[in-house]
């Protein structure tokens, strides 16, 4: 269908809410000429500078009113502080998922007829996804595009990745290839992210580790509590969640790593309710018309999938 | 103004309305952000962005911008082009010309709205062919520039290279530039760093440079980026008899890497400077 046709069938409103306050900014995109489901979806972008209404290649815009000619009701916004919204986070991370905004979204859908809700969070957007759906009684279904399982400790960066989550065989095996001496030898900075994925992969074989365990972490790869308790009480609650990651992606070899821990705990017992795929390449970010294509056919068919309970 | 289409806002402190709606004299429709400043209004800012990542990028300044020029009395219109950003329309439809054309119709709207005489223009990267376009078009009508773009020719190289250097950390060698040109012209669209590309758009800009437009008597700002360096530009202006000021007082990286590190901009320094210095500037000269 041609994105002419698509718009006839679909009319955004854009929206200042919570209602005479207006801290956050949304499109509500709807649907006209079809028949408008009552389940509805909140698109959750990870955060950026500028705005999260729009992303990459326009990527949401589309979506939502996809979304919206197939007959749901989709709702993009920009976090407090992005976009139209006004001043607030100084500043977001992992463990300061937008709890509020999901809450008064989901109020905005709902007073569009929707008793239904199903969340779509990518990075930032599905902790904000997991942390805001553990709240509300009418989340059908989950889906979280590449969510990152644990939380990057401030200044841990590639190098302590690389030393987390890479034998000292592959290590080693890399260290003397031809094309990294061929570095180590040229720059300055291959040279410094040498020196550290070394002192980081000792850290981690004397149990020191490359990053501080936080509280209730088992290990340094294990889930952190931030993703993994509304994980786990999403799952007992049986809502359906599934994952998309990209084989080539960090966040992916950190939730097989993570799953050998306790999050492997809740997907045993979830069996069936919650789904984990891969597809090829690097999710985050949306970086490709391939990868954006993929995300959005794993999208649609989610929601039409759980959108009738 | 459909109603159900319009979202408001009105800032406590300032009384400024804010109004998030669609426009345009013809579908598809353009989405804008209006700030209306209570009481009479005589002058108005047309606020015309870049397109793709760099729409993205500058977003947020260009919201503080319509805001702290509604504390100053201006009212403004900041809009998407037709097929960018929130607007209607298809992403492969957009070309500079049509760009350019759009202004006129953001200015009919805010001068519909607000009852506005006289204009002022800020563009943002490519938007700076809209905006230099419009002023050139309304003589003695102020013009602020941030990051101009200067010569689309360079602009794509630049892009281009961004995206070669991008695509050397992936498995396969990247297709070289001259291939990728020659392949948006006979296939229709390209992607460029995760962004579609059509053939119209490219064409649209080849071979365009900004000095071509001579905004005769305006007062004109100019904010370089980085190492950017507009003394060129600057100069072709002052001899078309334009009243030119560049203010160093900004830097950026790389606009189109809209890249996810987030620390929310309103309390920046440089952000600040920016967004003060501008309205101060429309200000001054857009006074009665």
């Amino acid at each position: 269908m041609t994105t002419e046709a698509v718009q006839s069938r679909v009319v955004d409103q854009p929206v200042f809410f919570p209602p005479h306050e207006g801290t956050y900014f949304g499109l509500v995109s709807l649907p006209q000429g079809v028949p408008q489901s009552t389940t509805a979806v909140l698109l959750l972008s990870g955060t950026h500078p500028g705005s999260t209404t729009v992303g990459r290649n326009r990527m949401w815009v589309t979506m939502g009113r996809s979304l919206a000619q197939r007959g749901y009701p989709t709702m993009r916004l920009d976090y407090q502080g992005l976009g139209e919204s006004l001043p607030g986070e100084s500043i977001y991370d992992l463990d300061n998922p937008a709890v509020d905004v999901f809450r008064e979204a989901a109020a905005v859908l709902r007073a569009h007829g929707a008793t239904r809700i199903i969340v779509v969070g990518t990075c930032f957007g599905s902790r904000t996804a997991l942390a805001g759906a553990v709240q509300e009684d009418d989340i059908a279904a989950v889906l979280l595009l590449a969510p990152p399982v644990r939380n990057p400790v401030k200044g841990e960066g590639g190098a302590a990745h690389i030393a987390l989550y890479s034998s000292t065989g592959d290590l080693a095996k890399r260290a003397f290839s031809v094309r990294t001496l061929r570095q180590f030898v040229g720059t300055r900075r291959a040279r410094r992210i040498a020196r550290l994925v070394v002192i980081n992969k000792v850290r981690a074989l004397f149990g020191r580790g490359p990053a501080k365990t936080q509280k209730g972490q088992a290990s340094a790869t294990d889930a952190t509590m931030g993703f993994l308790e509304p994980f786990r009480a999403l799952a007992q609650r049986r809502v359906p969640m599934r994952l998309v990651f990209g084989d080539q992606e960090m966040y992916w070899t950190e939730f097989e790593k993570a799953a050998e821990g306790r999050l492997g705990q809740v997907l045993e017992r979830a069996g069936s309710g919650i789904e984990v795929r891969t597809v090829p390449g690097v999710v985050r970010g949306f970086t490709s018309l391939r990868i954006q294509d993929l995300v959005a056919d794993e999208v649609y068919e989610w929601v039409e999938e759980h959108a009738h309970g | 103004m459909d109603d159900t289409r319009t979202a408001v806002r009105i800032d406590a402190a300032t009384g400024v309305r804010e109004e998030m709606t669609f426009f345009g004299d013809r579908s598809p429709l353009m989405f804008c952000g209006l700030h209306l400043p209570p009481g009479e209004v005589r002058a108005a800012v047309i606020s015309c962005p870049s397109v793709h990542a760099e729409l993205i990028k500058s977003y947020r300044k260009d919201v503080l911008l319509g805001r702290a020029l509604g504390a100053e009395g201006i009212a403004t219109i900041r809009f998407h082009y037709r097929g960018e950003g929130n607007s209607e329309g298809s992403g492969l439809d957009v070309n500079l010309d049509d760009m350019i054309a759009s202004v006129d119709e953001a200015r009919a709207e805010i001068a519909r709205r607000t009852g506005a005489v006289r204009f002022g223009y800020h563009g943002t990267r490519l938007g700076s062919f809209p905006a230099a376009a419009a002023a050139e078009a309304d003589p003695g009508a102020p013009l602020v520039l941030w990051a101009p773009l200067l010569d689309t020719d360079a602009f794509l190289r630049e892009v281009f290279r961004t995206h070669y250097i991008a695509a050397l950390k992936g498995e396969e060698k990247p297709e070289p530039t001259e291939r990728m040109i020659e392949r948006v012209k006979e296939e229709g669209q390209l992607e460029l760093l995760g962004h579609a590309i059509s053939r119209d758009f490219y064409l649209s800009l080849e071979g365009r440079r900004l000095d071509s437009y001579r905004p005769k008597g305006s007062s004109v700002m100019l904010t370089p980026y980085g190492p950017q360096n507009l003394d060129e530009l600057a100069t072709a202006w002052e001899t078309a008899g334009a009243d030119v000021t560049v203010f160093e007082g900004s830097s950026e990286e790389a606009w189109w890497l809209a890249g996810d590190a987030t620390k929310p901009e309103d309390g920046q320094e440089r952000v600040v400077t920016l967004i003060e210095s501008t309205a101060a500037w429309f200000a001054e000269r857009l006074a009665d």
